[in-house]
């Protein structure tokens, strides 16, 4: 299925590994069935990362499952927690 | 530490201890006790039984990082209730390192005659002022800086100050010597009808700030420090492109108010958003990231320059582009950060001038989109003070009776900012309920609802919100009472032993031994004040809801405002 990629802020530089005529707008072709998390590896970003992933409009979590010609808006991480700087304090 | 105290109307100065009951309260928390202990709750704004109170927080002058926010508090001209209204610049840490806690500016003087207030070490001297009357802020702070040097602090009114308009602010010098500014609620005016032009400030000499457990003190701010930095907003997010990060996050969650609240998305959002500001910024030599005032660690600040790569404006805000940008749908960022820069020197709030130019465009008096013309009535109508000036100086809601508009995006007549409620209905809840009147920063909501921080609450559902709001009203008054910068609440919110380290902090500077609860206390006990003020003062329930357009369906979404009466009501009943 063919799906929309929207990247902001840094994660715009990531479209020189994608090969992808240096946009930050792009389509991928991905499987039925394909969560989101998934699109984040295919696309070399963390999906450990609390990223904002935006899936028409709704902010969806990581296990959300893609349908055929969404459009996804990813941002930085914008939330802690995931790597918390006190964890060794 | 003491208070300051002058009396406009007898033109005199008096130095006084402060009483036991101020001894723990500082910014958002010493301006309202005092508002609310001093001022009759049903005076006029701008007459004699007003006053104006500037407060540092708790931390001011110390190392603890962000800690040098200014709180400003009076009653209001524009939402008729309590105010207030904090700002960045380094007049804060001055009146601390004098060991100011709060300086209160009382009475009218008699006459037509203006004057200035140059604060030092041993008082408050009561100048008359001539030279730079009609001036805008640009101007009387390069002017004081050459007269007394960069390292003399200033607050000003610009043009609307003077005419005592309702949009009025007070503009603070920062360390750069451009203005930051206590934007909301025309508190200009109120310094604007006690005949101040500007008020200088001398820190040399001061007494400084009493620290009981320095070594204390010094860990826990360097806790505090480390959360800052290491969290993805106020580490990474914020400094390199500003708060404008979040447009186009708002634009693709449907929740960027655009063409005065008719959809929740800007088709020219990309040409305003941080990222191309970041790219603008940088092609113009201009510098993309500094702190508001010293000591400042997320610096999400910045200086714009023009094509010329000339110093244009700083401190360019998201929700200042949103305002002129898709408020207004214009999708020119130039023309955006050339208004920033006239309202920033006549004077003038930018999210309430925005929404006057709103209602302005509503009633036909300006095309759609017309940013040129946005700038010309700024320069040539409310800074002239002509009758179409004064109308729009006087905000959207007086604007709106002139020219018979009802669609008017204001609680308690002040401008609900940059995020939609019905799209992020905990900003709603907190617009519609705060005792300031619609403010994005005194329940900020879109932590939760967009970006995942102290967990996540879907934004356009009713659940949990009304929670969200309540918790984060009392925590924001408790971090406005320190004089710290909103923004560290993303680390606070997201980090457990960063909230401990403020209350580190405060044990070690006091000699106290304040617990969690103490701490959430004192924001419950300051919103209790300041509710209390606005329903002496004659504001009812009724004045606690959202506009009535707000129950339209909203692109893209088609989502409404859902929320009853007894559920708004119910948000700060504790």
């Amino acid at each position: 299925m063919r799906i929309e990629i929207k990247l902001y802020g840094h994660l715009k530089c990531l479209n020189e590994k994608l090969d992808c005529l240096n946009k930050n707008r792009f389509c991928l072709e991905a499987a039925q069935g394909t969560i989101l998390s998934e699109i984040h590896k295919m696309i070399f970003v963390n999906p450990a990362d609390n990223l904002v992933s935006i899936v028409d409009g709704h902010a969806q979590k990581p296990d959300y499952s893609i349908e055929h010609d969404c459009s996804i808006s990813i941002f930085p991480p914008m939330g802690g927690r995931t790597h918390n700087p006190f964890e060794k304090i | 530490m003491k208070i300051y105290r002058v009396n406009m109307s007898k033109l005199s100065f008096t130095m006084e201890a402060v009483p036991e009951e101020w001894r723990l309260l500082g910014g958002r928390g010493l301006t309202s006790a005092i508002v609310a202990k001093e001022v009759e709750p049903t005076c006029n704004a701008l007459g004699s039984k007003n006053k104006l109170v500037f407060a540092p927080g708790l931390f001011a002058g110390t190392m603890a990082a962000n800690s040098g926010r200014l709180s400003v508090g009076a009653k209001s001209p524009l939402t008729g209730g309590i105010k207030e209204s904090n700002s960045g610049g380094t007049a804060a840490q001055r009146l601390a390192k004098l060991g100011v806690k709060a300086l209160i500016i009382e009475g009218i003087p008699e006459g037509d005659k203006w004057y200035c207030l140059h604060v030092h070490k041993d008082g408050v001297e009561i100048k008359e002022e001539n030279e730079l009357l009609g001036k805008g802020n640009y101007e009387v702070i390069h002017t004081m800086t050459s007269r007394y040097g960069e390292n003399t602090g200033v607050m000003t009114i610009g043009q609307a100050g003077e005419h005592k308009m309702s949009l009025a602010n007070i503009s603070v010098k920062d360390p750069k010597g451009h203005i930051r500014s206590a934007g909301r609620g025309g508190l200009g005016a109120v310094m604007g009808s006690k005949r101040i032009k500007f008020i200088t400030l001398d820190d040399n000499d001061g007494a400084g700030i009493e620290i009981k457990d320095k070594e204390k003190f010094k860990n826990a701010a360097q806790v505090f420090n480390k959360g800052l930095l290491s969290h993805p907003v106020s580490g990474q997010a914020l400094p390199r492109y500003g708060t404008d990060v979040l447009v186009n996050i708002l634009n693709e969650a449907g929740g960027l108010p655009t063409k005065n609240y008719r959809y929740g998305q800007f088709e020219g959002a990309e040409n305003i958003s941080g990222e191309t500001m970041y790219d603008t910024i940088m092609s113009r030599d201009g510098d993309p990231t500094h702190g508001c005032h010293v000591g400042c660690v997320i610096r999400c600040s910045q200086t714009y320059n023009d094509k010329d790569k000339r110093y244009l404006t700083s401190g360019f805000e998201y929700e200042t582009i949103w305002a002129f940008g898709a408020g207004c749908t214009c999708d020119d960022l130039d023309v955006i950060a050339h208004i920033d820069h006239e309202c920033d020197d006549i004077g003038i709030d930018t999210i309430d001038t925005a929404g006057s130019m709103m209602v302005a465009m509503e009633a036909g008096l300006l095309p759609w989109g017309d940013g040129e013309g946005m700038l010309r009535m700024i320069k040539e109508e409310i800074k002239e003070a002509t009758p179409l000036g004064r109308i729009l100086g006087n905000g959207p809601n007086f604007t709106g009776k002139a020219f018979g508009v009802t669609r008017i995006g204001t609680v308690k007549g002040q401008t609900m900012p940059a995020y939609e409620p019905r799209a992020v209905k905990g900003i709603g809840i907190t617009y519609a309920t705060t005792p300031m009147g619609a403010d994005h920063t005194a329940g900020y909501s879109v932590t939760a609802n967009i970006l995942k921080v102290g967990g996540h609450i879907d934004p356009l559902k009713k659940e949990g919100q009304i929670e969200l709001s309540r918790n984060l009203q009392i925590a924001t008054a408790s971090l406005d009472s320190a004089g710290l910068c909103i923004f560290v609440a993303f680390a606070v919110l997201d980090y457990e032993p960063v909230s401990h380290a403020i209350i580190d902090m405060i044990n070690a500077q006091y000699g106290v031994n304040w617990s969690v609860d103490d701490w959430f206390n004192l924001g419950r006990s300051v919103l209790k004040t300041e509710m209390e003020f606005n329903r002496a003062a004659g504001l009812t329930e009724k004045d606690d809801r959202l506009p009535e357009f707000m129950e339209e369906q909203l692109p893209p979404h088609n989502t409404v405002w859902d929320f009853t009466g007894e559920e708004l009501d119910s948000v700060l009943q504790f």
